[in-house]
């Protein structure tokens, strides 16, 4: 009996995990269609099948919608993974890549400058923002290496304090700004896909695939760790170092991402607990199914931002919070507890 | 004649927080292949003196030994393949299949790339049809009663395959029923055991030896007959109580002390 269960287990994750992976090379392929400019599935089609045609619809689709429907997916994955990253090691289930001020101190970085340089688009904005996420994380990870018990209450406690800290000096930096500025700051904190390049794509691929690949090797400390510290140190884990290492990951993940797609809160914190209702996050199976459900997630949300209003774009932090909260209330409501 | 040195030694242990000692030079040994019971009243430093064997607190002072080797110069994976431990329940929000959970005990035992093999698989699916549970074997931990629980963090222990398990008041919210069969289980694994009581009689019918603290010294060691006296329960535990012969163990010709308490004395 107890091996049929395991079989049926085993098959339940492998089907799932094939289900996962077939929506989303489904959604990637769906969303190259999507867009200001006019192109059918068949075109997207035709532009794989002549990989050599120069027309305007294939140019649209290779260097403008698919590096951006990429990017889109790298961060949804990304965020995902850093959300599961968090909540698993801190243990508290509304634990997100935005709540340990990374996001903030990315903002803070461009907000500094555009107050001091006059910069307020390109390279070097994103480079400012890697810099503030970066020492936003410096500044929590010395805090949460010098705690020994109490070690999650600290992180978390930190994070929360280091975002206010760096959202109070943003704002005065913008206090003191220009108009235009602001509107640009504030598109920019929001969220969008529209700076995604092939030139700079390989950044969020490899911290991203790096970093999923590091939470693969631990997961069976990760699941130590969802016991509490001390059942985690009878299994051989080193708790605090492990959570320190843990800790850089999902940071390095939310800094690169937050440096090139600006702010997209709640995707971190949602797709886990979406992904939990439905399947055990303890195997491989399970942490890729909520990377590919974060990704397939951030793919739609952009298709939304590009062409729910005509000839305008919408923030993607705004679509995503407001999508991904009705959806959470909604299984909340009608979902009866799990047996 | 040499005497076989003790599985796990503890010499001179003294362990505080901020200044304020809990245990104070502590010696204790734990002989292979015997269940051993620590018993005391509550705040009396079982459960530090537990977290000082698991590594969880570091001794102020003195020397835990697990196999003649200063446990804290071990690696932490080497110590956690040795020593199992069971807690008292361990809550879990997270949807962890009871699987998952008894899969945890190969972790001190894998490298980091490497997948459960088929052999493992079916050690994991042993262990919980050891502990009775392979009807659950896919449901969430969370949703586990107590007693499932703690059965499952048993199975747990058993594909860690360590030599001693120390059971930290793994019974103390479980009713009776469970209570027996959790600690019963313990027993069967043939593995030594060194487990805090709660509960004096279930200590006594199961274990082979007892070790009885009180403000954080060791007054008493000894077989359950040797230990559990009336002066004893007395001065330990502040109770008036009578002790006998378990019934059940005198129709087979063993003494189990057995013990009643009197109602109503200061």
């Amino acid at each position: 009996m107890v091996t049929n269960n395991m079989l049926a287990m085993h098959v339940r994750h492998s089907v799932a995990l094939i289900i996962c992976i077939t929506i989303a090379l489904v959604s990637l392929f769906l969303a190259l269609s999507f867009g200001a400019a006019d192109t059918s599935i068949q075109d997207v089609f035709n532009s794989f099948i002549y990989l050599n045609d120069a027309s305007f619809t294939s140019r649209i689709i290779f260097e403008l919608r698919m590096p951006r429907t990429l990017l889109a997916f790298l961060a949804g994955a990304g965020l995902a993974i850093a959300g599961l990253i968090l909540q698993t090691v801190t243990r508290n289930p509304l634990a997100d890549p935005y709540l340990f001020g990374i996001s903030s101190g990315a903002s803070f970085g461009v907000v500094v400058l555009m107050a001091f340089v006059g910069i307020s688009a390109g390279f070097m904005l994103s480079a400012a923002a890697l810099l503030g996420s970066l020492l936003a994380m410096s500044l929590l990870i010395l805090i949460a290496t010098r705690q020994q018990g109490g070690q999650v209450e600290s992180m978390l406690l930190a994070g929360v304090a280091l975002s206010f800290l760096f959202s109070a000096f943003t704002s005065l930096l913008l206090y003191w700004s220009e108009p235009q500025a602001v509107a640009a700051i504030l598109f920019w904190t929001l969220g969008s896909f529209a700076r995604a390049q092939w030139a700079t794509l390989w950044i969020p691929f490899l911290v991203i695939t790096l970093c999923t690949c590091v939470m693969i090797s631990f997961r069976r400390q990760l699941n130590a760790m969802l016991l509490g510290d001390e059942s985690a140190i009878t299994l051989g884990v080193k708790v605090h170092r492990f959570r320190v290492l843990m800790l850089i990951l999902s940071s390095l993940i939310t800094a690169v991402l937050v440096a090139m797609c600006g702010g997209i809160g709640f995707v971190g914190l949602m797709v886990p607990h979406i992904v939990r209702f439905f399947i055990s996050q303890g195997t491989v199976a399970g942490l890729l199914i909520t990377s590919l459900a974060g990704g397939t997630f951030m793919v739609w949300v952009d298709v939304l931002s590009r062409s729910l209003l005509q000839n305008q774009e919408l923030p993607v932090g705004v679509i995503t919070a407001a999508m991904g909260s009705a959806f959470f209330l909604s299984l909340l409501f009608f979902r009866k507890s799990k047996v | 004649m040499q005497t076989k040195a003790p599985l796990l030694n503890v010499q001179n242990l003294s362990w505080g927080i901020a200044n304020k000692p809990i245990l104070k030079h502590i010696n204790v040994q734990i002989p292979e292949g015997k269940f051993v019971g620590l018993i005391g009243p509550n705040g009396a430093g079982k459960s530090s003196l537990l977290r000082c064997l698991y590594r969880f607190n570091k001794p102020n002072e003195g020397v835990i030994e697990f196999n003649n080797h200063d446990i804290w110069q071990l690696k932490s994976d080497e110590y956690a393949k040795c020593v199992a431990v069971v807690l008292q329940e361990a809550p879990s929000h997270f949807n962890l299949s009871l699987f998952d959970v008894v899969a945890l005990g190969l972790t001190p035992h894998k490298s980091l790339f490497s997948s459960t093999s088929q052999s493992e698989k079916q050690q994991i699916t042993l262990a919980i049809k050891t502990v009775g549970l392979e009807q659950h074997t896919n449901q969430n931990f969370e949703s586990l009663s107590g007693g499932e629980k703690q059965r499952a963090l048993i199975a747990r222990a058993i594909v860690q395959q360590p030599q001693l398990l120390i059971m930290d008041e793994p019974t103390s919210h479980l009713d009776v029923k469970y209570q027996i069969q959790v600690m019963e289980l313990a027993k069967s694994l043939g593995v030594t055991v060194f487990a805090s009581f709660h509960d004096l009689n279930l200590a006594a019918a199961l274990c082979d030896e007892l070790v009885v603290i009180k403000n954080g010294e060791i007054t008493h060691t000894g077989s359950p007959a040797e230990v559990l006296t009336e002066h004893m329960l007395d001065d330990v535990f502040g109770v008036c109580a009578q002790v006998s012969n378990h019934p059940q163990e005198s129709q087979l010709g063993k003494v189990t002390p057995h013990i009643t308490y009197f109602y109503g004395y200061k």
